[in-house]
């Protein structure tokens, strides 16, 4: 089972649009998939129809009164399962500070899970917090949206020095350009030239389109709507780079 | 708790199911939709046997495709690009590791394909989330003339994790208001049997049953005919090169025949052995190059993986050698199959076989009960594993071993064919034992052969100028390797060997095959 976090310290860098068209293209190949929307936002829920609600809240969760296997939902899409945002995670961090061992509650949720899923997708809150080091600790790979602009490349920098001075080797950091406007000069600089910062960026920038903010009103990933556009083949070569990354290749 | 994939047959009674189901429940209908679906399994039907059904259902440019386990009602789904007929298409999911696990190295074949009109209906919550799916299938099989026959009427309830109270509801009102059950029926069966087809029962165990009262010749021609059936079951998957078993199936029926003609000659007139042994060593013959092929091509990742990264990477070219070569035999191998020799030999030994009684009866082994002849030649053949087992010292040749392992051989394929004429409980752990034994001399032999075998094929290469430098080092680190596991093997047959000559397995092969009364009887 390799666990995916789409992350980034700035909101409304596309998040939890990748997450959810990621996490479709991978279930279409045929994957069991599990999305934990661990925003308190409850996007990812809202794209999957589902009720923003976990039964308990997170305290009963990470108290190990109920399992992570008791607050799944199916979708309605073959092979992705979601465990949906509830109002109670804009608490996590303080629950989380209390706790013993409190980096790797995430991961020690997610163990059982191990023979039932493939992937796991984690589409996480903008923050740097508590959660977020469980979010680093738990995961095999940061999925890191990212605006090509001065702030969001200061952040990404934030997120590989937090990587490094933690020692987390393992947790492999896939950058991608997201919001691609090509029409500003900025953002067409950066993508074309992006700047040294120690991490590869996955060829594949997702372009600044209207269709994508529509999956807002469609409620379905992108590539059930509008499957041959530009941003549609952007996730699909998006995807085939995360897997070669996680592969080695 | 996940909720099982529920199905159920609806009986021709129960007319406008789905209106009424629409009626009585928030549905929301997808357009129908027409399928050609076909149902795959292995030759042997391993999928089947283990309660599994496969089928890809064809869509516009790509295959939709399911496993479904009849015994906890999980079914998994994924969409393949091509035919799939080795799970390496669809490796990556969950399905495909799951078929492979299953399957192993044999490949998917069609069994039978039918058309499907599908309709879809989706139990919707709020925000239009569907909780449950509803699938009504109506299947009709198309026959080669044209004409159709309607098979069942099929419901699917499909749960969706986390939302049990429609799955309740709906199962409810199934049973109460149109008294329907649920039904553990497979389509496929359902499907083979309207077509008239019937299942393959194909299965590389020999297992013929004797009555230990027949005379021994006609107990042979049973057992003979069973393994001409199997070779010719076989020849089709050879020719077409389904997949590799069927030709390892094959040479199995040959070496069996040729195991009972060269071990009991007595049993068969002088003419027959002339004219039916040298033919039987010539498919083996004919069969062998490409049987090895398959063997170091199927062992071929162990054997890069048995290797540094690097120098397994170095093998690349020995493999592609391997597949080239495997092709040219393959060809050539069809072309003799369908030969007028091969054709001639099975006829003729067909015949043969099929001939009811032979007029001068060979020797009075012929003519003997079938039990008689078994008891007295298993427990020659054992004897003799045992006195030439007991004389391998760790010092000895390697051919010891080799003829050893051919004296096991023997004993293992009289176990094999007069098995029936005696207790199960009692024979199988006897089978059991000296399986462990063969296993470890096969490897013996494996590695000697496998060593040489490579060096073969490195001159081979050379001569075909395919060898670098990196190559030939790296088959020669194999080479080392199987040298050291040479050892490792010879060590592990005394283990063997001491379990098998234990005293009470000796009892035991003394009980069943030379007891008093067989002795008497002799």
């Amino acid at each position: 089972m390799k666990i995916l976090a789409c992350y980034n310290i700035k909101g409304g860098v596309g998040k939890t649009t990748t997450t959810v068209n990621l996490a479709h293209l991978c279930a279409l190949e045929g994957a069991r998939v599990l999305v934990w929307d661990l925003d308190p936002q409850g996007a990812a829920s809202f794209y999957f129809r589902i009720k923003p609600k976990v039964k308990g809240g997170m305290k009963r969760l990470l108290s190990g009164r109920s399992s992570v296997s008791q607050h799944i939902k199916g979708t309605d899409y073959h092979n992705i399962d979601l465990i949906p945002a509830d109002f109670s995670y804009r608490h996590l961090d303080v629950m989380l500070e209390s706790m013993k061992k409190s980096k790797v509650r995430l991961k020690k949720l997610l163990k059982p899970l191990v023979d039932e899923y493939d992937y796991v997708f984690l589409d996480c809150p903008p923050s740097f917090s508590m959660v977020s080091e469980n979010v680093f600790y738990a995961s095999d790979a940061l999925i890191i949206p990212t605006i090509p602009t001065i702030l969001s490349l200061r952040t990404l920098e934030q997120i590989i020095r937090y990587r490094d001075k933690k020692a987390l080797k393992g947790t492999q950091l896939i950058p991608f350009f997201s919001m691609v406007d090509r029409r500003k000069t900025m953002h067409r600089m950066i993508v074309e030239m992006p700047p040294k910062l120690g991490v590869q960026f996955a060829e594949a920038d997702i372009p600044y389109a209207s269709d994508v903010e529509r999956m807002g009103f469609e409620r379905k990933p992108l590539i059930l709507f509008k499957p041959n556009i530009r941003a549609a083949e952007s996730y699909r070569n998006l995807w085939q780079t995360i897997k070669a990354r996680l592969s080695g290749a | 708790m996940i909720a099982k994939i529920q199905q159920y047959t609806i009986p021709e009674t129960c007319l406008h199911l789905e209106n009424a189901l629409i009626q009585a429940f928030p549905l929301e209908q997808q357009s129908p939709r027409r399928l050609h679906r076909l149902y795959k399994d292995t030759f042997d039907g391993r999928l089947y046997k283990k309660n599994y059904l496969f089928w890809q259902d064809t869509c516009e440019s790509f295959y939709d495709i399911f496993l479904h386990n009849f015994d906890t009602g999980e079914r998994l789904q994924s969409t393949a690009r091509e035919d799939v007929i080795w799970p390496e298409v669809i490796e990556s999911s969950a399905l495909g590791r799951k078929i492979q696990a299953i399957t192993k190295i044999r490949a998917l074949m069609p069994q039978i394909s039918v058309s499907v009109r599908q309709h879809i209906l989706h139990y919707l919550g709020g925000n239009e989330k569907t909780q449950l799916r509803l699938i009504i299938e109506y299947s009709q099989l198309m026959r080669p003339d044209g004409s159709i026959i309607p098979l069942d009427k099929r419901l699917w309830v499909l749960p969706v994790r986390g939302y049990e109270k429609p799955l309740k509801a709906v199962t409810r009102y199934l049973k109460r208001v149109h008294g329907l059950r649920l039904s553990q029926d497979n389509p496929f069966l359902h499907a083979m049997s309207a077509a008239g087809q019937a299942l393959s029962c194909y299965s590389n165990t020999f297992q013929v049953a004797l009555d230990p009262e027949m005379p021994t010749d006609q107990a042979f021609k049973h057992i003979l005919l069973n393994c001409l059936e199997n070779m010719e079951k076989n020849e089709t998957g050879v020719i077409e090169r389904v997949d590799s078993e069927f030709l390892h199936d094959l040479r199995v029926s040959v070496r069996r025949t040729r195991a009972l003609l060269s071990q009991i000659p007595e049993a068969f007139p002088i003419k027959v052995l002339n004219q039916f042994e040298p033919g039987f060593a010539w498919v083996g013959k004919i069969t062998g190059p490409l049987r090895d092929l398959d063997v170091y091509l199927l062992k071929f990742d162990d054997y890069q993986q048995a290797l540094p990264v690097t120098e397994g990477e170095n093998l690349i070219p020995l493999k592609s050698f391997l597949v080239r070569h495997q092709k040219i035999e393959q060809k050539k191998l069809a072309r003799r199959l369908q030969s007028g020799r091969y054709q001639q030999l099975k006829s003729a030994w067909r015949k043969f076989l099929e001939k009811k009684d032979m007029k001068k009866p060979p020797s009075a082994v012929a003519l003997q009960t079938v039990k008689r002849t078994a008891d007295e030649y298993v427990w020659q053949a054992y004897k003799k594993l045992l006195k030439r087992g007991q004389v391998i010292s760790s010092e000895c040749p390697d051919t010891k071993l080799h003829r050893l392992r051919i004296s096991g051989k023997k004993v293992r394929y009289l176990l094999e064919f007069f098995q029936t004429l005696y207790p199960s409980a009692r024979i199988q752990p006897l089978m059991k034992q000296l399986k462990k034994l063969q296993d470890v001399l096969g490897d013996f032999q494996d590695l000697s052969v496998q060593a040489h075998a490579l060096q073969q094929f490195e001159s081979q290469m050379e001569e075909e100028r395919q060898l670098t430098p990196e190559t030939a080092n790296a088959i020669a680190l194999l080479i080392q390797q199987f040298d050291a596991r040479l050892e490792q093997q010879r060590r592990a047959f005394f283990n063997q060997f001491e379990a098998f000559s234990e005293a009470a397995l000796q009892a035991e092969f003394k009980a069943l095959f030379h007891s008093a009364e067989g002795e008497s009887a002799a």
